[in-house]
């Protein structure tokens, strides 16, 4: 099989998956206690109008019905009306989801500029002092929940230390960049505004760590682990019978097959950040998608939950695809048949 | 000493690195409440909508600060009564909208149209009226089916906006002719007469409000050139963001905890500023044992107030509730701030039991508090351990509110009691009173006593069509005593809120602001605050 052949495949499989998944979001959402239409118009609104408004909603149609007028909408671009914002669902996407994937951006960034050296030191001065350290730390990482550590750190570098800002997406004093990604860091770039974007960076730390931490330790874990099962392989002793460097030994020989399965959970993890990152959003007054998600669970705005997890689905299945692909770049003995 | 140089180290480049120049041009009131906020008027129904609706619209008449329930002009020059079912109202000359429009008699009529036919936000309080036309352009014309004298307090809900730049951005929409009457348009703008105007608008995120320089009563000489609103902000962000000068003023629904951290801070002070609510248990008048008054006295006298206040204690000196003397709350016509207080009698209690029908160990009864406020529960409890004093059995349950609004609907699957809070709407007891106490109006979350009390029918009544205002005040009190008399609710405390405030805006002027009204949301006004 080709490269572009197991492309469409997975592609199709794909779109299989996302269509259940719908299916049961569908089905899932409308199993939440409470009549969305109430709930929207308040509890001054008179009978007739909650009626009026479920007759709009469709809600007093059958669960296929509702379906097929929600997949007909989907395929026309319109995810219909947030009772909860009252606003299309599409703005509210458009407008929440950049925030939040900026920010599940920098934490897979510090995932991997911390959790990798982490774990190849680690694994390099296995039962050391260095060792110890690092697994103490990473334990730590994994045992806490993202939102402590968003309190920690908190308190720490912003009301002990008060270096970090700790709320939105960059300081109310300054003008944001014409959105063009919708992602600050990168239309501040594009605009040549590194002052805005020093000030953005500065936003982004302290909420990017808080959700990265557990996957840091996560990824240190299993980067020491990977790495101190290769260096037992017979093939290493080899290369060090031959006096290669120790660079080159951890570098082209060890580093690369250890860091499979580590590419496998980053890809997991970046995608679950984009669900996980509710309380931290809320902490740090993150105007992103996760907040957004688990608002209008809580509101019952039918459209708002199945378009929130609709998207998190789609960014799974993309990143499953893309973790698979580099993992087949990584390993030449796993081949497209696999 | 090494670790601590590069401790220092450190810090100073994160500092030099990271920190933001927070000297602004402009001044910023930055504050926070519960999302969502909504900036249409025809759909605001909370606190922050209220808030919105104050500071970005006005409306006829506005309510006269002091917790009197008095009414002052607005938009309006003056209003009379040409009969017991029509009002006349004269408008200001000159008051312009944001867009630069003057407002006139048109736009009032269009905006009371727009509210009724969208059919949401306060719209339920003009169900009385018949229509509303312009005479002439600075003339109003209200007719009611029968004489209502809450109309003119509760036109403090009917915001005035801007028909010419609303139907010029009308799209396609539900209301026939009139398109989606502005309610794209109004998603993330504004088109009123007020004080703010919004330049942004994200309701789950954040609003900005920025000064309406053309406003016609003008703005206090400190007052903030840009709001912020942010929304649903977690309570450590608010006191990270209070200490370190970044946020001025905080909501009331604050935990505890936090405003007694935050009284200790030097730069925030907390004013305790008394709202128009309050905290109720609400009695089933029909269900036994309590379609007996002398069991819902003997409940009622035996309620622990004491035990119920100090739970609202914040430190020794913040209490975050007050006795009640009854359902007309501060800031309502009638409210009488010298009337003592329900207090508890157990001896009392015992002997209303005596006189009661029911043998009270033959009954459970079922006390509920709404499961989504769980700082409720304790005031069940309370309630629990009081009836079992008096031989009573008892169960708590944590009721989801819509579990609870369907049961409600008839008085045999209603709770014995349920603890909720009421907000007035507007400065007018008939708004609070009705909804909860006239018996044409049980089965709904307000009126879960069904009560069926023909002389308070009767008093309620009489308030509706009377429109001297101290012969209201009158029938008011009377009816205020009776609901005290039959025990049909028992009140729990009176709102207090705690608003902590940094000492930029904590001054005398924003304490005397932020206190003295008794419509949700209308203490909260920028344009008389001073930011220093």
């Amino acid at each position: 099989m080709s490269a572009a052949q197991y492309f469409f495949r997975r592609t199709f499989i794909s779109i299989i998956v996302f269509f259940g998944a719908s299916i049961v979001i569908f089905c899932l959402a409308r199993l939440i206690p409470g009549d969305p239409a109430r709930i929207a118009l308040g509890p001054f609104a008179s009978k007739e109008m909650v009626e009026q408004y479920r007759e709009l909603l469709h809600l007093n149609e059958s669960i296929f019905i509702q379906y097929k007028i929600f997949i007909t909408n989907l395929f026309q671009g319109d995810l219909g009306i947030s009772t909860y914002t009252k606003r299309p669902v599409l703005i509210d996407i458009k407008s929440y989801f950049p925030a939040t994937f900026e920010l599940v951006l920098m934490s897979v960034t510090l995932m991997v500029l911390i959790g990798m050296p982490l774990g190849i030191l680690s694994g390099k001065f296995k039962d050391t002092f260095v060792d110890h350290i690092s697994r103490v730390f990473s334990l730590l990482g994994v045992v806490t929940p993202s939102f402590l550590w968003a309190i920690i750190l908190m308190l720490i570098f912003a009301f002990w230390l008060p270096i970090f800002p700790v709320s939105e997406r960059f300081s109310e004093t300054l003008d944001p960049p014409k959105l063009v990604t919708g992602l600050l860091l990168i239309d501040s770039l594009i605009e040549g505004n590194f002052h805005f974007f020093k000030d953005a960076v500065a936003h982004l730390f302290l909420p990017g760590l808080a959700i990265a931490m557990p996957a840091i330790g996560n990824v240190a874990r299993l980067t020491r682990t990977n790495l101190s099962d290769i260096y037992d392989k017979q093939y290493i002793e080899f290369a060090k019978s031959y006096s290669f460097s120790e660079f080159k030994i951890a570098t082209k020989y060890a580093l690369k097959p250890a860091s499979i399965p580590t590419v496998t959970i980053i890809g997991l993890d970046f995608a679950l950040m984009l669900g996980n990152a509710f309380l931290v959003e809320t902490v740090f007054v993150w105007p992103g998608m996760a907040k957004y998600g688990v608002e209008v669970i809580l509101a019952k705005d039918l459209n708002g939950i199945v378009a929130t997890a609709l998207i998190i689905t789609t960014f799974y299945l993309v990143i499953n695809m893309v973790v698979d692909f580099v993992v087949l770049l990584l390993n030449p003995r796993i081949s497209f048949k696999d | 000493m090494k670790i601590s140089y590069l401790f220092k180290l450190i810090t100073i480049l994160l500092v030099t690195t990271f920190s933001i120049n927070t000297a602004f041009a402009k001044t910023i009131l930055r504050t926070d409440e519960a999302a969502i906020g909504e900036a249409d008027p025809a759909k605001a129904t909370d606190y922050v909508d209220s808030v919105l609706m104050f500071n970005v619209y006005d409306a006829l008449v506005d309510e006269d600060r002091g917790g009197s329930g008095g009414l002052n002009p607005l938009l309006a020059s003056g209003w009379e009564y040409t009969s017991p079912t029509t009002l006349k109202i004269t408008l200001k000359d000159g008051v312009k909208f944001h867009s630069g429009n003057t407002m006139d008699a048109d736009d009032v009529v269009f905006s009371y149209n727009r509210l009724m036919d969208m059919g949401q936000g306060f719209s339920f309080l003009f169900g009385s009226v018949t229509d509303v036309k312009a005479l002439d352009s600075k003339t109003v014309e209200i007719n009611t089916a029968e004489p209502y004298a809450p109309l003119v307090a509760s036109l403090i809900r009917l915001a005035v906006v801007d028909k010419d730049t609303i139907q010029a951005n009308t799209a396609a929409g539900e209301y026939g002719d009139n398109g989606d009457y502005g309610e794209a348009y109004l998603l993330t703008t504004s088109a009123g007469t007020g004080a703010y105007k919004i330049v942004e608008h994200d309701p789950n995120v954040k609003t900005v409000l920025a000064k309406n320089d053309n406003y016609f009563q003008g703005h206090s000489a400190k007052s903030p050139d840009e709001v912020i609103i942010k929304y649903s902000v977690e309570a450590a962000t608010i006191k990270t963001l209070l200490v370190r000068n970044e946020h001025e003023i905080s909501s009331m629904w604050l935990p505890n905890e936090v405003v007694a951290a935050l009284e200790k801070e030097p730069n925030v002070d907390i004013i305790p500023i008394p709202r128009p609510g309050a905290w109720m248990n609400k009695l089933n008048n029909r269900k036994a044992p309590f379609d007996d008054v002398h069991c819902r006295r003997a409940i009622q006298l035996a309620y622990d107030y004491d035990a119920l206040e100090k739970s609202f204690a914040v430190t020794d000196t913040l209490i975050a509730g007050k006795k009640s003397s009854g359902p007309l709350i501060p800031g309502l016509l009638g409210y009488d701030a010298n009337k003592p207080a329900i207090e508890r009698d157990i001896d009392k209690a015992k002997a209303e039991l005596a006189k009661c029908k029911y043998n009270p160990s033959d009954y459970t009864l079922d006390l509920a508090w709404i499961a989504e406020v769980p700082y409720e529960e304790p005031w069940a409890l309370q309630l629990q351990a009081n009836a079992m004093e008096l031989g009573f059995d008892a169960t708590v349950t944590g009721l989801p509110w819509a579990k609870f609004t369907e049961q409600v609907a008839s008085w045999e699957n209603t709770p014995h009691a349920t603890v909720v809070s009421v907000v007035a709407n507007f400065p007018d007891p008939d708004g609070l009173l009705y909804p909860q106490w006239h018996s044409s109006t049980g089965g709904t979350w307000m009126s879960a006593e069904w009560a069926n009390d023909p002389e308070l029918d009767a008093l309620l009544e009489k308030g509706r069509a009377e429109t001297d205002a101290n012969e209201r005040i009158k029938i008011y009190q009377a009816a205020n005593q009776l609901i005290i008399d039959n025990a049909i609710t028992l009140f729990i405390t009176d709102f207090v809120g705690m608003q902590p405030v940094n000492t930029a805006v904590s001054n005398a002027q924003t304490a005397g602001t932020l206190t003295g009204y008794g419509t949700m949301g209308r203490n909260l006004s920028f344009r008389e605050l001073e930011i220093n």
